[in-house]
């Protein structure tokens, strides 16, 4: 009865998100091991199985201004000359224009500066359509 | 024994309602996804190479690429591929963002892909091993008079996948002079039906319309 009740929520949550074959992912981490950003592209799948696009995702080679960091997410996770803060204590400490190494982002934020390259779709051994999350969450940040 | 065989019977039958539910929900968001071919309307071409709208300069701390004004204007915030040949048939490839109308990449970056070519086709696109310094690669090309620079294609097939009709089977080195060893894909004009979906589906317009 509690198996049957957490799949049914969450598939109930997988469907508001308007993903709901999100629910067939079993986690490989393939995709991740393509994706030129270093994202860790299967929480993009888990933001869409939870319906939570705040969920927060590991980055290793995205670089931003730090200006754009702080204004995107004030909690994002950089690194700056080797040492690791938010963007918020960052912004207070370096210069705005300095460029910073994203790190820690959530996966709405993700999705906003994602390439769109498609390249995290090409090792999926069960197709999913990873990129659809990623234009649905680009423009506003929302599922659906 | 009666009451729990009916439990178990009672919560079967609700997995099952909520497939079926999840079936239909699933089926109208296709629906509502679903895409509109128009044929004969959107004619796709490759756009022109970039050779020329920017200037690479190489220095002990890294490479950076300089953007023309028209060039930053357009791919601000946005990610462009730069590409080195470690030989005619091997090259590797690093996706940057365009920040401040520059794209400066550190001596230490792992470079993003190697891309093998067979014939001037591209056979095989992978993740370029780990330690392979994008910086060493670009400098040994520059060194050996191999093909380096500036490219829109980020290499991720989007649009030979969405496709209808499989006119973009492969992608080819631009061995132009202007090229200079550029990959694109190859649109075979003949199976093409002008749907558009590919100049749509680009993320970085290199593929547009006529």
């Amino acid at each position: 009865m509690v198996a049957a009740a957490i799949m049914s929520s969450m598939i109930i949550t997988s469907f508001s998100s308007g993903h709901p074959w999100a629910i067939t992912c079993y986690q490989c981490k393939a995709c991740s091991l393509r994706c030129p950003l270093g994202y860790d592209v299967s929480m993009y799948v888990s933001a869409a199985l939870t319906n939570n696009p705040d969920l927060y995702m590991n980055a290793k080679n995205l670089q931003l201004p730090l200006k754009v960091a702080y204004e995107t997410d004030p909690n994002m996770l950089v690194e700056i000359d080797g040492k690791l803060l938010t963007a918020k204590e960052a912004y207070n400490k370096y210069n705005s224009s300095t460029v910073v190494w994203v790190r820690r982002l959530r996966v709405k934020d993700a999705a906003k500066f994602d390439p769109l390259d498609g390249n995290c779709e090409t090792l999926c051994p069960i197709n999913l359509k990873i990129t659809n999350i990623i234009r649905d969450l680009k423009d506003d940040g929302k599922f659906g | 024994m009666v009451n729990s065989a009916k439990m178990e019977r009672k919560s079967f039958m609700f997995f099952v309602l909520t497939i079926v539910m999840a079936s239909l929900i699933m089926g109208i968001n296709l629906k509502e996804n679903g895409i509109v071919i128009e044929r004969g309307k959107h004619f796709p071409i490759v756009r022109e190479p970039l050779t020329g709208k920017y200037n690479i300069s190489i220095n002990n701390a890294g490479i950076e690429i300089v953007l023309s004004r028209d060039l930053a204007n357009e791919y601000e915030g946005k990610f462009l591929a730069v590409y080195a040949y470690k030989s005619n048939d091997d090259l590797f490839v690093i996706l940057k963002m365009v920040i401040n109308g520059k794209i400066q990449i550190s001596a230490k970056e792992e470079a993003s892909f190697e891309v093998k070519l067979r014939n001037g086709k591209v056979e095989s696109v992978t993740k370029a091993g780990k330690d392979v310094s994008f910086y060493s690669i670009l400098k040994y090309a520059k060194e050996h008079n191999l093909n380096y620079g500036l490219q829109r294609c980020l290499l991720g097939k989007q649009c030979a996948k969405i496709c209808p009709v499989s006119a973009i089977a492969e992608f080819v080195a631009d061995n132009s002079q202007q090229g200079r060893g550029r990959i694109i894909p190859r649109i075979n004009s003949a199976s093409c039906i002008k749907c558009g979906l590919c100049i749509n589906r680009c993320p970085t317009n290199l593929i547009v319309e006529k």
